[in-house]
Order: C-alpha cells, then sequence, then structure tokens
C-alpha cells in the first residue's frame, strides 16, 4: 500500500522525465535514419573522397564511446577556439546531436549490409530491362535492401531507447535523472525500480510494433 | 540481314584473357546455340553483347550501328537504345522478389516503354497465357516452382518486345523434370522466328532447335555449323571430346 502510495506521488515526476526519453529517441530515430541512408549511399559513391571522409566519420563514431561524445559535445566543444561560440548548445540540443551522429553510424552499417544482401542478378535483370539508376534503386534494391535491414532496425531502435539514459552524464533530466532525483530526495529506492518499468513498457511497445512491421514485408513475398 | 555483328572481341578479366579475337554475326530470325564446357567464354560473350560486361577491343555492331567500335564505347543514350532492342533470361531468373508475378512484368515496360497501361495489361495477359502462367498472375516469385520462375523470367524479357532474346543457361539450375517446360517455351519462340542466342548444356535440345551451333573452347571460337555438322560430324578434335563428354 505504501508503495503504491509512493508510485502515485512520485509517477508525475518520472513521467516528466519519459517525455524528455521519447523526445530524445524520436528525434533520434527520425533524423539518423535518413542521414544514416545517406551516408550509406555516399560510401557508395564513385566519388572517392565522400566516400573515405563519411567511413572514417561511422570509424569515429561506432570507435568512441556515445558517453564521451555527449560529453564532448556538451562539455568541450563550446571552449573550442573560434568555431566554440558556434556549438553551444543547451543540454537537449546536445543530446540531439550526439545520438543522431551516432545513431547514423550506425544504421548506415545496417543498410550497407541490406544493399550486400540484394543479389547483383537483380541489378543486371534492372538493367537489361532498361530501367535507370534511379528506378533500379527505387523500385527495385531498396525494398529488398529494407527487408532485410528491418530486424537490426528494430533491435539498434530498442537499443536507443536505452541508450537515452546516457545523456544522464550531461544531466539531461530524461527518466534516469528523475530516478535518480526521486532517489535522493526521497531517501528510497523504489523510483529505479519504476524506472525500469517506464522503460520496458517503452521496449514493449517497440517490439510490437516492429513484429508487425515484419510481418508486413514478410507477407508481400509469400 | 544480320541483327548482330560482332568483330574480333577480346576481353580479359585482371591477367586472364577469356575471349580471345572472336567474331561472328546472328541473322535476323536465327537461333544460335553457343556451347563449350564451362570457362569456356561463352557466358561472358552473351553478357558483352548486352553490355552487362565491357569488352577491351573490337568491335560490336547491332542492326548496324556499333555498340562499340574498336574497342571504343558509344555514348550512354546509344548504348541504351541498342541494348533496349535485347532482351536477356539468366540462369537464376532475377525475379524481382518483392512484386507479383504481374508487377514483375509490368515494371519495366511502365517506366521505359511510353504505352498506355491499358496495351500493357493486355501484352501482360498474352504472354502469361503464352507461357502457361495466367493463374499465377498474382503470385510471388518466391512460391513458383523454378521452371515457371524462368517461364515467368521470359515473359518478363518480352514484355519489353526485344528483337533478340539472349539466353544464359536458362535450364542449368533447373530440376531436370523441369527443363521440358521452359526448353517447350523457347522452342515455341523459335517456330515464331525469334532472334535467339542461348548459351546451354542442353545438347539435344541444342540439335532440334537450333539453326547455327557454335562451339568455343578456351575464349575462341574453334567450330561453328549447323547442328548436323556440329553434332554428327564435327571437324575439330575438340569439338569431338567435348561432345563425347557431354553425352556421357
Amino acid at each position: 500500500m505504501e508503495l503504491l502510495n509512493y508510485f502515485i506521488k512520485v509517477i508525475p515526476f518520472m513521467l516528466s522525465g519519459m517525455k524528455t526519453t521519447l523526445a530524445l529517441g524520436v528525434v533520434t530515430i527520425l533524423f539518423s535514419l535518413p542521414l544514416g541512408f545517406l551516408t550509406t549511399m555516399g560510401i557508395r559513391s564513385r566519388f572517392k573522397p565522400l566516400s573515405w571522409l563519411l567511413e572514417s566519420y561511422i570509424y569515429v563514431m561506432r570507435g568512441t564511446p556515445l558517453m564521451l561524445q555527449l560529453m564532448f559535445l556538451y562539455y568541450s566543444l563550446p571552449y573550442a577556439p573560434l568555431i566554440g561560440k558556434l556549438f553551444t548548445m543547451n543540454r537537449f540540443m546536445a543530446a540531439s546531436v550526439a545520438f543522431i551522429l551516432n545513431y547514423a553510424a550506425y544504421f548506415a552499417e545496417i543498410f550497407r549490409g541490406g544493399f550486400l544482401a540484394v543479389p547483383k542478378g537483380q541489378y543486371e535483370a534492372c538493367q537489361v530491362l532498361g530501367l535507370n539508376r534511379w528506378q533500379t534503386m527505387i523500385r527495385v534494391i531498396m525494398p529488398q535492401m529494407f527487408r532485410v535491414a528491418l530486424p537490426s532496425i528494430s533491435n539498434e531502435t530498442i537499443t536507443l531507447v536505452k541508450d537515452t539514459a546516457l545523456a544522464y552524464v550531461i544531466a539531461l533530466p530524461e527518466i534516469m535523472h528523475a530516478a535518480k532525483a526521486a532517489v535522493s530526495r526521497d531517501a528510497v529506492p523504489t523510483p529505479y525500480l519504476f524506472a525500469a518499468a517506464l522503460y520496458l513498457l517503452m521496449t514493449f511497445v517497440l517490439t510490437l510494433i516492429f513484429k508487425k512491421l515484419e510481418q508486413r514485408y514478410r507477407l508481400q513475398e509469400k | 540481314m544480320n541483327i548482330i555483328e560482332a568483330k574480333n572481341i577480346k576481353k580479359s578479366f585482371g591477367e586472364q584473357e577469356v575471349l580471345k579475337d572472336i567474331s561472328f554475326q546472328i541473322g535476323l530470325g536465327e537461333v544460335v546455340a553457343l556451347i563449350g564446357s564451362s570457362g569456356s567464354g561463352k557466358s561472358t560473350l552473351l553478357r558483352c553483347l548486352i553490355d552487362l560486361e565491357k569488352i577491351d577491343r573490337g568491335t560490336i555492331l547491332m542492326e548496324g550501328k556499333p555498340l562499340v567500335e574498336n574497342g571504343q564505347y558509344s555514348d550512354k543514350k546509344a548504348i541504351r537504345e541498342l541494348t533496349a532492342k535485347m532482351g536477356m533470361v539468366f540462369q537464376q531468373f532475377n525475379l524481382f522478389p518483392n512484386m507479383s508475378v504481374k508487377e514483375n512484368l509490368m515494371l519495366a515496360p511502365r517506366l521505359v516503354k511510353k504505352e498506355s497501361e491499358a496495351v500493357l495489361e493486355d501484352r501482360c495477359q498474352r504472354l502469361l497465357q503464352k507461357v502457361g502462367l495466367a493463374p499465377k498472375a498474382n503470385a510471388f516469385p518466391a512460391l513458383l516452382s523454378g521452371g515457371e520462375q524462368q517461364r515467368v523470367a521470359i515473359a518478363r524479357a518480352l514484355m519489353m518486345e526485344p528483337e533478340i532474346l539472349l539466353f544464359d543457361e536458362p535450364t542449368s539450375s533447373l530440376d531436370p523434370e523441369l527443363t521440358g517446360e521452359v526448353l517447350q517455351v523457347i522452342k515455341q519462340l523459335a517456330d515464331e522466328h525469334m532472334t535467339m542466342v542461348l548459351v546451354t548444356h542442353e545438347m539435344g535440345f541444342a540439335k532440334e532447335a537450333a539453326h547455327r551451333v557454335i562451339f568455343m573452347d578456351q575464349g575462341r571460337i574453334e567450330e561453328e555449323g549447323t547442328p548436323e555438322q556440329i553434332f554428327n560430324h564435327p571437324q575439330k578434335e575438340r569439338t569431338r571430346l567435348f561432345l563425347i563428354s557431354s553425352y556421357k
């Protein structure tokens, strides 16, 4: 009974944290998916300098911790000479930029794998039928690439929801931040439990959505 | 009249020369079978004709117009126009798995040919009937047998109304009991005087359906002639050896 009462008391505060978590997650997905796709296309382009530049971008993003990237963007970048002023961002902006850049790199790799899974024969069939590059890409290759990439995208999106907790290190008022604040303020450990429940709720909904999506694309084949 | 004329084609993959000075013609309405052991260059030759591979030297003329002349390729637009007159059927069918049979047939003509939807619908119906798959119009490729998939691939190529059809080992990835239905469709096209070049291991079929047989060996045309000449009276030792081994 006491637990329930406390839950009712603290949940509005926790939910305001969840709002921030959701906002960060949605902004990240909305921008990092297209950006990741463009990155893959850039790497596939025949203009080598672009391809190299984007490959190094992926290398840096995957090769360093997301937590470090967050701290760098929020705490270090504003002190950079000359350009520092331009990169002074509020917490949410900094977190969004870090997450978008980081997740775009991972999504780029997922899309690259999707492209590799489409057999060369599909391109050849398009060529002999007279389709141009654009038509080939949009009508034939991308739908197949997307179907292959979907399970990995789903997995990565669920990881993203949990990774938003890392924004704690720049004191973004998301779920973890709210939980920690409640724990300290009320001297009880239960807010962490509530936080876990909220994360589970979000990942559960995402799992359902992606299952539906995967089913839909599978149905198209059979 | 020659629809395709190839002169002194040479091509290498890295160090390895796969086509060594090849010349031949394909006449209008002719059915030509390209035979030879694996690695003889016959598939590569076929792929060069429709610009899936580039040759290093030599000339390919399509209805007298150069696709490539003395190793110099024409501009993209000209190549597009010339290859649009050719259709190709692959060993692996290469149907689009994300589309129904009908969508497979309709996609390219819709995007490339400026014809009315009614005309295309009509042609689609007619071609599916021709290959015996009218009831499968809405099925997806994954649900079809290999033989059915290859018949769809032939119908898809015919939707573009090509003047010449190239077949790259069209029955090689089919179970033996399914090759018959595909060969029957090809035979029917031959009876309708469709110009065709077939890379094939089906010697019986080559004998029966081809007007001319070209035997390739190690990147060269070793011998060519009527099926009667090649199969019953081969002049070259290599041809004889190849035929003995393929009848085993």
